[in-house]
């Protein structure tokens, strides 16, 4: 990279962190407007300064007039003569966004338009003015400007750089740089030929009168040799009224200059207040040159009658003698950098004029930035270190393999090996550590994004954020920052109703937001709940419908968690009128993708009229996996461990773990919940082993709030790899994640949970009974709770395979005779209330036994329609054998491997394995016209 | 002048051309990967690059090639390989895809130098197999050399469609 980019990039980076850092305080200030906190202020000032300096120097011209206004702004509220209100944060905050497009895309940043911010930091300055301290207002207006054309390619200009001269534009006062030093404008021209080349003069500048009349200022274009530090004491111009131009040679000179250069510790204002001057008179004289007063400030003061000549003369001669000090000194944290050399020309002494009663704790704070010892180092630097020590711990890996067993061969090299595997963790763990940063760096941004939206939408909301200090990579942090962006301003649209809407629903009026971090196992889990409306899963159901998302018999059939997991199908939005944040219907789709792009996993867990909790599951970074090596087929896998819960071995002699067959799912009884197995085997190699007997190893995977077993041929070690991605050719295989290469050197693919599922055409049921079995399995208490207590109807159609019902969904139950039924074609009738009712048979549509045909004696089971209207004749009934129970329990239902329409999950009742059916879900679906039953 | 890499499938010979190849080995076990396409061979460590490895008969409509004492591995260049040679020799047809990419074949051949006016339009005989992955042959002694479009075989742009190609070929 040049070293105009890098210094460019540099004021980029910087210009971010500034605007990052003050944004907090901006928004502290509008919370406790009467009583800003000084420090607070001192940031944001410093900062925008910092911003204009650098600004002024790259010839950003907007950049620097906004920031300048806001300073101008800003100055009053730090000398305690104007009270912050929200009109005066706002427009703060307004143009700090201003300022961060024109930084985002600084080259561009003169096109950006800020009129409107311009005109209201205007208005609130001229309120200012004519409301305050009339005393000294009104007379102070800059003088008239001879202005020239800065002309690099001009002859003269060429003609001098190619004599190894710089150029610089000089801003020159007339009263205070020429006469005040008793010349004429044509001696002082004689004097400054001397030091070099005058090359653009403005017009004008001949018929300037020789005596000193009304002031006034002109630009001029000057070659020279001298460096910057000589030229402005030579010609006896104050730095700032130095402009070097845009050169190469030019950025070098001023770039080591700065370097050596720190913040001044004295301004001239202090000094004189150090001599015995009022500081209330500095402070006035400050406010004028802001107001506008191009004078020199000891000028001002001079000719207010508050010091005399000669004592700012012996202030000047001290400022001169601490700089010439300060630049021999090497001061490693010149944190103003190169931003303050080309401050415009308003204040004398150093740029940055620090109110003279700076407070303490900003000096604190500055001395603590110091100290830390911080280098800037390139991402993709770290990014390849990371990498290289990755390939090093895969390298360590195959020789300890390869050595394993034969360390004695060599005296020395067992101790040798116990180094180079000591230093290589340690290595990787270092430069894995330097890539992390907290997640608040992420969190801190929504304050705003919240006030934002609260401001626009009239809403009251508060942000809690908990666990900012949890720690992740640098790239998923990057990654994260969209969609959890998303999903907060989600929550403040949409989730959070408005103050009146939430009192009126017994809530309190500020809505409340809380994003959590907090680590667990190897994953960041990352929370955002609100305790707003919550997502009513029938509205998505038919909104869903309504777009054509889904099938209107498909959407039937879905369960909850299915219907809340449309959120995240593109194009999908409920939000009922598109706002100026968000609901355009983009968005939560993206947001899954992006956080499955990085290994994680995203779950929606919501209640109506409770609030809505999304929940991010993070990797700690994506460098290096740890995972188990298992056997399937003849083939070795990796299992990331992250999605790894446990591992069971059943289904031999002695143990009490069996495999079961429930409707033709194998399903594994696992401290009295139903765990769905898949045989890995059978799923990726299409083989067809049976259980004979022989005891299983299955590992229970985790897939969101579901588990699920893999049965496994083979355990092997656990081993640390480092995840590639698949070619392009092998993008359509879901059942993996990618590829690693072993310590043995062998190449294995790594298992994708959910695509393995998939792959499998495993089916998880309901929502929220899953999830709070699992939340009772986590804390050990394996019994359902009155929560979820239900009334059910529990019969058989085949004998043995039991079935249950919620008794709020069946219409009527009857006792039929079997002989009444009429087959039609391929579909059974029976005449009921002078209609002929179609029947309906599980064991057509679900992978189930038939009907006992061994009575003559039927239930006939109608369901209620889905909107519980009775009007309307029934679609269809449901043949059943026997009826077992009604009865009023607690169950916990496990996902059924068994896929069908209304199927809701698996339960014990009874100590007996039952289906849990919604029947007017499964009538439904399977007769979804009403002109069928005419 | 171009020079040709060539291999055997079958009892057929066919070259590709020299600047895409990057090495020729004996790396013929693979770790397969099921559920991927029939085409798709496995992954192959090599030295610490996963190298996924194409069956080029099955590509070419060939039936699977079987493994056998001289099956070799014809490793291709990658995209960042490729960047410079194609500047170099502005050459922008040089193409692999953006993965490390090997190639099963039954046996490798001798490297050939072949003069670009000696390329001839595949005759009937060769086009009703592969005729359309193939950018032309070269009568060398006593044998015909098939020379591959490599972008073709690896499903890089679609391959003109069977129809079109037997039409041009019996024209």
């Amino acid at each position: 990279m040049d070293a105009d980019a890098e210094l460019l990039n540099d004021f980029i980076a910087e210009s971010k962190e500034h605007l990052d850092s003050i944004e907090p305080d901006l928004l502290a200030m509008e919370k406790v407007l009467e009583k800003t906190e000084p420090e607070a202020l001192n940031r944001v000032f410093r900062a925008i300064h910092s911003i204009k300096g650098a600004a002024g120097f790259f010839s950003f011209t907007s950049l620097r007039d906004l920031c300048h206004l806001m300073e101008s702004v800003l100055m009053p509220i730090r000398d305690g003569e104007m009270a912050v209100s929200s009109e005066i944060t706002d427009v703060l905050l307004t143009s700090m966004d201003v300022l961060r497009l024109m930084v985002d895309d600084v080259q561009a940043s003169d096109e950006i338009a800020y009129q409107e911010e311009k005109g209201r930091l205007q208005a609130i300055l001229d309120g200012q003015t004519s409301g305050g301290d009339g005393a000294f207002g009104g007379e102070s207006t800059a003088p008239p400007h001879l202005a020239i054309e800065v002309d690099l390619k001009s002859d003269r200009a060429r003609n001098a750089l190619r004599r190894g001269m710089e150029i610089c534009e000089l801003t020159v006062f007339l009263r205070q740089d020429i006469f005040a030093f008793g010349r004429t404008p044509k001696s002082w021209f004689e004097m400054i030929r001397t030091m070099g080349e005058p090359i653009a003069i403005p017009p004008g500048f001949e018929q300037l009168a020789e005596e000193p009349g009304p002031d006034l200022s002109f630009s001029l274009l000057f070659a020279t040799v001298l460096s910057p530090e000589l030229l402005a004491p030579t010609m006896g111009l104050p730095a700032e009224q130095i402009r070097w131009l845009d050169t190469e040679e030019n950025r070098k000179r001023l770039r080591s200059t700065e370097e050596k250069r720190s913040p001044l510790p004295f301004s001239l204002g202090e000094l004189l207040i150090k001599d015995g001057l009022d500081p209330k008179h500095v402070a006035w004289a400050l406010r004028k040159q802001k107001e506008g007063d191009t004078r020199l400030i000891g000028r001002i003061l001079v000719e207010g009658g508050f010091t005399t000549e000669e004592r700012v003369e012996a202030a000047l001669r001290k400022q001169a003698e601490i700089r010439s000090r300060e630049a021999s000194a090497i001061d490693g944290a010149a944190e103003q950098g190169a931003s303050d050399a080309s401050e415009p020309a308003r204040a004398e002494g150093p740029p940055t004029e620090e109110a003279p009663s700076a407070p303490p704790a900003a000096a604190r704070d500055r001395k603590r930035v110091e100290t830390t010892e911080t280098l800037r180092v390139r991402v993709d630097l770290l990014t390849g270190l990371m990498d290289m020590a990755g390939e090093l711990v895969l390298a360590r890996n195959r020789l300890l393999s390869t050595l394993d067993g034969r360390e004695s061969l060599v005296p020395e090299l067992k101790s040798i090996l116990q180094d180079v595997d000591h230093a290589t963790s340690e290595l990787q763990q270092g430069i894995m550590q330097t890539r992390m940063q907290p997640i608040g760096a992420v969190f801190s941004r929504f304050t705003r994004v919240v006030r934002d939206i609260a401001r626009n939408l009239g809403k009251e909301i508060e942000l809690e954020m908990v666990g900012s200090e949890v720690e992740l990579d640098r790239s998923i942090i990057e990654l994260l920052a969209d969609p959890l962006t998303h999903v907060v301003r989600n929550c403040a649209d949409h989730a959070l109703e408005s103050p009146d809407e939430r009192e009126a629903s017994g809530k309190r009026r500020t809505g409340h937001i809380l994003l959590s971090a907090h680590q667990e196992g190897g994953q960041v889990h990352v929370e955002v709940t609100d305790d707003g409306r919550g997502i009513d899963h029938d509205k998505i159901r038919n909104k869903a419908v309504e777009r054509g998302v889904i099938a209107p018999d498909r959407a039937a059939r879905m369960s909850r968690r299915e219907i809340i997991n449309l959120i995240f199908t593109p194009g999908f939005s409920t939000a009922e009128k598109v706002s100026e944040v968000s609901g355009r219907g983009v968005g939560m789709d993206v947001v899954r993708t992006n956080i499955e792009k990085l290994g994680g996993q995203i779950d929606v867990d919501t209640e109506v009229g409770k609030g809505t909790t999304v929940l991010f599951r993070l990797p700690l970074t994506l460098a290096i996996l740890p995972a188990l090596i298992v056997g399937a087929g003849g083939n070795r896998y990796a299992v990331p461990q992250v999605n790894l819960v446990e591992l069971v071995r059943f289904g031999g002699a002695d143990s009490h773990h069996q495999l079961e067959v429930v409707q033709g799912a194998e399903v594994l009884r696992l401290r009295g919940r139903l765990l769905p197995l898949v045989r890995l085997s059978n799923v990726l190699h299409g083989k067809t082993d049976e259980s004979d007997g022989k005891e299983l190893t299955a590992l229970v995977l985790r897939m969101g709030r579901y588990q699920y077993g893999v049965i496994v041929d083979q355990l092997f070690d656990g081993e640390e790899i480092v995840a590639k991605p698949l070619s392009s050719y092998l993008k359509d295989c879901r059942a993996f994640a990618g590829a690693a290469i072993l310590g043995d050197g062998g190449v294995v693919m790594i298992l994708d949970a959910d695509g393995l599922a998939a792959r499998a055409g495993l089916r998880f049921g309901d929502l929220k009974e899953a999830s709070s079995s699992a939340s009772r399995q986590s804390t050990g208490e394996g019994k359902a709770d009155s929560a979820t207590k239900r009334a059910v109807l529990v019969f058989t159609v085949a004998e043995n395979e039991y079935f249950a019902v919620p008794q709020d969904r069946v219409l009527r139950l009857e006792r039929i005779s079997r002989s009444k039924i009429q087959r039609v074609g391929s579909e059974d009738y029976l005449p009921y209330r002078g209609e002929p009712l179609p029947l309906v048979h599980l064991s057509d549509h679900l992978p189930v036994g038939p009907l006992d045909d061994s009575s003559e004696t039927l239930f006939l089971l109608v369901p209620k329609h889905s909107n519980g209207g009775t009007a309307r004749p029934p679609r269809a009934g449901i043949c059943v054998s026997r009826i077992v129970d009604a009865l009023n329990i607690a169950v916990a239902l496990e996902p059924a491997s068994t896929s069908g329409p209304g199927v809701q999950g698996f339960g014990m009742v009874d100590g007996r394995i039952t289906l849990f059916i919604d029947p007017t879900v499964l009538v439904e679906a399977v007769h979804p016209q009403e002109e069928l039953v005419r | 002048m171009r020079q040709f890499a060539t291999f055997w499938l079958g009892d057929q010979l066919f070259g590709m051309d020299v600047l895409l190849v990057r090495e020729i080995n004996q790396q013929v076990e693979f770790t397969e990967v099921p559920g991927s396409a029939e085409f798709v061979r496995g992954l192959t460590n090599l030295r610490g690059r996963i190298i996924t490895c194409l069956d080029l008969g099955v590509r070419l409509g060939l039936p699977p090639r079987e493994v056998g004492r001289h099956s070799h591995n014809l490793i291709l260049k990658t995209e960042d390989e490729l960047e410079a040679l194609r500047a170099r020799y502005g050459r922008d047809d040089l193409e692999t895809g953006e993965d490390p990419t090997g190639l099963l074949v039954d046996a490798p051949g001798e490297v050939v130098t072949v003069g670009e006016e000696s390329i001839e339009p595949p005759p009937p005989s060769i086009s009703e197999i592969c005729g359309h992955f193939l950018e032309g042959v070269v009568k060398l002694d006593g044998q015909l050399l098939a020379l591959l479009d490599v972008r073709c075989a690896l499903g890089l742009e679609s391959a003109p469609s069977l129809d079109t190609q037997t039409a041009l070929s019996e024209s």
